[in-house]
């Protein structure tokens, strides 16, 4: 088990994928926020998919990462998913509720798939 | 069952000690008493009889003196006349010595007292031609022989004795002296001048001689009486003494003689006149009559001879005294077996008394005087006092009885108690022990505990309202309630709530219990407890920390069916111990009258690293200790609980400093020890979300520069122990957080103390020594 935190971002455009791996905690977040900043700022931007599938370890700190990450794109209608999270990831999650539990994906497979229907639905919305 | 025998009562009496007999101490009173009256008896006899000898002693001393001085004065005047009848006849003789010599033959043998005689003539008064002549007469058996002294060549009228006689006025004595003329005897002179013719000088002299042993003889009757002692003398010279002999020796000079009688010489005429008995040096007494100008007779007494008689007469009536005394003292005793045989037969009947009766001899009834009256008084008691003693045998073997069931009784209780138990898991197990001191032989108190099938330990402790044989049915009664109403339930609860009723029902005699049953989880230590009245028990932690266990009590069961307490749940880390107790603890009381009380049993609970057993034993010992000498007032019963930690294997340290390592060595040492434990992700991730939380907290919030963790497992549990010096800070006083997900509004601080709150299956904080202090139990995988 290794304490400390890869970070890379894929992506262009609306969607962006963050994978994380190692640990997200009070050491870490700095880096995190660091790195995630750009992306939180561009606001073209509107759909962050957090791929945890590495993530051993988050704590209170990474979770208020997590938060601010929903907080900026909540605000301008943006969304942040969650996928793959380790179980004792997903304990923590559920424990503080940080994340709705309908944006929790058990992989990023899924989340694409969740994506593509809200974007049918909001095409035909559109439509309507 | 057989009974033991009764004590005997017929044990025989030991008869007095000889000491304390009536007999002895009659006879050594009958002993006593004759020996004080002989003893006065005695003094005064003995004073009397030396008063009288002494005085009978001096009267012969007296009347001796008296004689012999009268019978030497007679013989002192027949010698004396003897010799002046013969200077008168020689005086009328004329000038034929024949005839001179012939009155001198005549003189010598008409006198016995006379040895012999002499004629001496000076030149003027003999017949011419003779110039002077002498003649000895010596008696010689009946006859006389005469000796010619100046035909042997004496110059008469140049002797000495001759000049000195012719040269005195009258007659004189001469001294003792040796006479060979004479046949060798000492003798005294008696030499008379003839009368003188017209104016001229005595023409001669007579002599008359007699043996001192004539006068010697006078005190022969002295000699017969040993008291005492006479002496004759003239001037200077002895003459006669009752203790000499004088045949064939020499009158000693005075000073040679004893001395006892110079004294009584030099006696003056005054006291000498032989009237009464003067003291004289050396315990005698004297006295001495003075004849003839030189001549005198003395007289003494020894009165250490006088009274040895009267001493050796006392000795014996001593002698016959104790005799008689002793005679008298047996005689006591006889007297005295008189009076104690027929008692000691009284003493021996009363022995017998309570096996056969008193059966007094008839001799004893029929006796007249008080013996015989006792006798009848007893023999008149005899039915009275067997049948009295009869009853006090059927009573003590019914109290026997009595005794024994409730021996059994006590033992049939403590048999109800289970013994000391531990409930085993894979690491570490719990560990149960109690005890039960009743007050009485059975007692009100009670405990009881069982593994139940699905691995849980059930306990309970109570007390009943009452002491003695009620109390032990009640709680018997109790015990089998609450272990039926144990069976299908996991909610303390609700088994008192299923007991209230059942020991409500027909309790006519209001007797009520209060009970503390409870359930605990060997594997992680929680457990859950209720209370129908009793006593709250106390946590005591492995560090030591006692604190009472908080929770709400119902009413006691017994009374009203409906009434019970809610459950309450607590956790025990290892080492930790769940302490019940009955107020027979708190309510001990000292000899002064004090109380025991809570406080003083948090504080003998406050040591640390003491098993349940160990508790068990500190709480029993001190209550004894304290109330040491008061009568128990009430049962004591303790039960504690207590979850052990496995053994650690060497080298295996739970027990994490923050330095020198700092915290990200720390938190890696932990994850080690987490992983050789077989904890798995989830647990691990646990730890350290909640060591993170509070150790970030405490030093980058609240100014700790130092902590450290202690880790424990249990089969289901993973305890912490956080202990930071941070400002004082309890996360477990935080507010719970309204947590919805879809607010993003939300606050995002605070959440590290929800997980903690969220995680733990149990968290304690205290502030100790200027530290932070938080246990925390943590829930885990089990062990493969």
């Amino acid at each position: 088990m290794t304490d400390d935190l890869r970070i890379a971002i894929e992506g262009s455009g609306a969607k962006r994928t963050c994978r994380l791996a190692g640990h997200l905690d009070t050491h870490t977040y700095q880096r995190a926020d660091a790195e995630l900043e750009p992306v939180l700022a561009d606001a073209s931007v509107s759909l962050l998919v957090l791929d945890l599938t590495d993530l051993e370890y988050i704590s209170s700190a990474g979770l208020r990462t997590v938060f601010r990450a929903r907080k900026a794109l909540g605000a301008r209608g943006g969304k942040v998913l969650v996928a793959n999270p380790q179980p004792q990831i997903r304990k923590v999650f559920d424990l503080v509720k940080a994340v709705p539990f309908s944006e929790i994906f058990s992989s990023t497979a899924e989340a694409d798939a969740y994506l593509d229907a809200m974007q049918k639905r909001v095409l035909s919305g559109d439509e309507d | 069952m057989a009974l033991p025998n009764p004590p005997s009562h017929a044990t025989p009496a030991a008869p007095p000690a000889w000491r304390h007999s009536l007999k002895t101490r009659i006879a050594a009173w009958f002993g006593v008493l004759g020996a004080l009256a002989a003893t006065a008896g005695g003094i005064t006899l003995h004073a009397l009889a030396e008063r009288r000898a002494l005085a009978e002693a001096e009267a012969s001393a007296l009347r001796e003196l008296r004689r012999a001085a009268a019978e030497t004065r007679a013989l002192l005047q027949a010698v004396g006349v003897s010799a002046a009848t013969l200077a008168r006849a020689q005086q009328a003789a004329g000038d034929a010595p024949s005839r001179r010599v012939a009155l001198l033959e005549a003189a010598v043998l008409s006198d016995p007292h006379v040895a012999g005689g002499l004629v001496a003539l000076s030149s003027q008064g003999a017949p011419a031609p003779l110039a002077a002549w002498a003649v000895y007469a010596a008696a010689q058996g009946r006859g006389v022989a005469l000796t010619d002294l100046a035909a042997r060549g004496i110059d008469i009228e140049r002797a000495p004795w001759f000049r000195e006689t012719v040269a005195a006025a009258g007659p004189r004595w001469s001294a003792p002296y040796f006479n060979e003329t004479a046949g060798g005897r000492w003798m005294v002179t008696l030499n008379q001048p003839l009368p003188r013719a017209g104016g001229g000088a005595p023409p001669g002299m007579v002599s008359l001689d007699v043996p001192i042993d004539r006068f010697n003889a006078v005190l022969a009757p002295a000699r017969d009486d040993p008291r005492l002692r006479a002496a004759l003398h003239k001037a200077s010279r002895w003459i006669g003494d009752s203790e000499w002999l004088s045949i064939g020796t020499p009158p000693p000079a005075s000073g040679e003689l004893d001395p006892l009688l110079a004294p009584a010489l030099a006696l003056d005429a005054a006291a000498g006149d032989g009237a009464a008995l003067v003291p004289l040096p050396g315990g005698r007494r004297g006295a001495r009559i003075a004849l003839d100008g030189d001549w005198g007779v003395a007289i003494a007494v020894d009165d250490a001879v006088v009274l040895a008689p009267v001493r050796q007469a006392t000795w014996r009536f001593v002698g016959a005294t104790v005799v008689v005394i002793a005679l008298l003292a047996l005689f006591g005793n006889a007297l005295a077996r008189g009076v104690t045989r027929p008692l000691v037969q009284l003493g021996a009947a009363a022995q017998r008394l309570a096996q056969d009766g008193f059966g007094l001899p008839a001799a004893l009834r029929a006796r007249p005087d008080e013996v015989g009256q006792l006798a009848r008084a007893l023999d008149g008691a005899d039915a009275a006092l067997r049948q009295q003693m009869a009853n006090a045998q059927r009573l003590a073997q019914e109290q026997q009885k009595l005794d024994s069931e409730l021996r059994l009784a006590h033992d049939l209780q403590q048999s109800m108690l289970p013994a000391s138990t531990a409930v085993n898991v894979a690491e570490g197990h719990l560990d149960i022990h109690a005890a039960l001191k009743p007050a009485k032989s059975v007692g009100g108190d009670f405990y009881a505990f069982h593994p139940r099938d699905d691995g849980m330990l059930w306990f309970a402790i109570g007390d009943i309202s009452d002491k003695g044989v009620p109390a032990a049915l009640f709680m018997a009664r109790t015990v089998a309630v609450l272990e039926a109403t144990a069976r299908n339930t996991d909610s303390p609860a609700l088994m008192l709530a299923r007991a209230a009723p059942r020991l409500a029902e027909g309790n006519e005699s209001c007797m009520f219990a209060t009970a503390l049953c409870g359930l605990i989880d060997p594997h992680t230590g929680l457990f859950e407890v209720a209370s129908s009245g009793h006593e709250r028990p106390f946590v005591v932690r492995a560090d030591g920390t006692v604190a009472l266990f908080d929770m709400d009590t119902g009413a006691p069961l017994g009374i009203d069916p409906d009434a019970y307490g809610e459950g309450v749940a607590g956790m025990l880390a290892p080492g930790d111990t769940l302490f019940c107790f009955t107020d027979g603890v708190t309510e001990a009381r000292s000899r002064d009258g004090e109380l025991f009380g809570e406080a003083r049993l948090a504080e003998v609970l406050a040591r640390p690293g003491r098993s349940a057993a160990q508790r068990i034993a500190d709480v029993v010992a001190a209550v004894e200790a304290f109330a040491a000498g008061a009568e128990p007032a009430d049962d004591l019963t303790v039960l504690a609980v207590g979850l052990v930690a496995p053994e650690r294997p060497a080298g295996d340290p739970l027990h994490f400093p923050l330095w020198p390592g700092g915290l990200r060595a720390m938190n890696r040492a932990i994850d080690d020890c987490l992983a050789s434990h077989g904890i798995d992700t989830e647990g691990q991730s646990d730890v350290r979300l909640a060591l993170e939380e509070l150790l970030a907290n405490a030093l980058d919030h609240g100014g700790a520069t130092d902590c450290s963790v202690d880790l424990a497992f249990t089969d289901r549990t993973i305890t912490l122990v956080i202990v930071d010096d941070g400002v004082p800070f309890n996360p477990l006083d935080r507010p719970d957080l309204d947590l919805d997900a879809d607010d993003l509004d939300r606050p995002i601080g605070g959440l590290g103390v929800h997980l903690i709150k969220t995680l733990s299956l149990d968290a304690v904080y205290a502030r100790e020594d200027d530290r932070n202090r938080l246990t925390l139990v943590l829930p885990r995988n089990p062990p493969a």
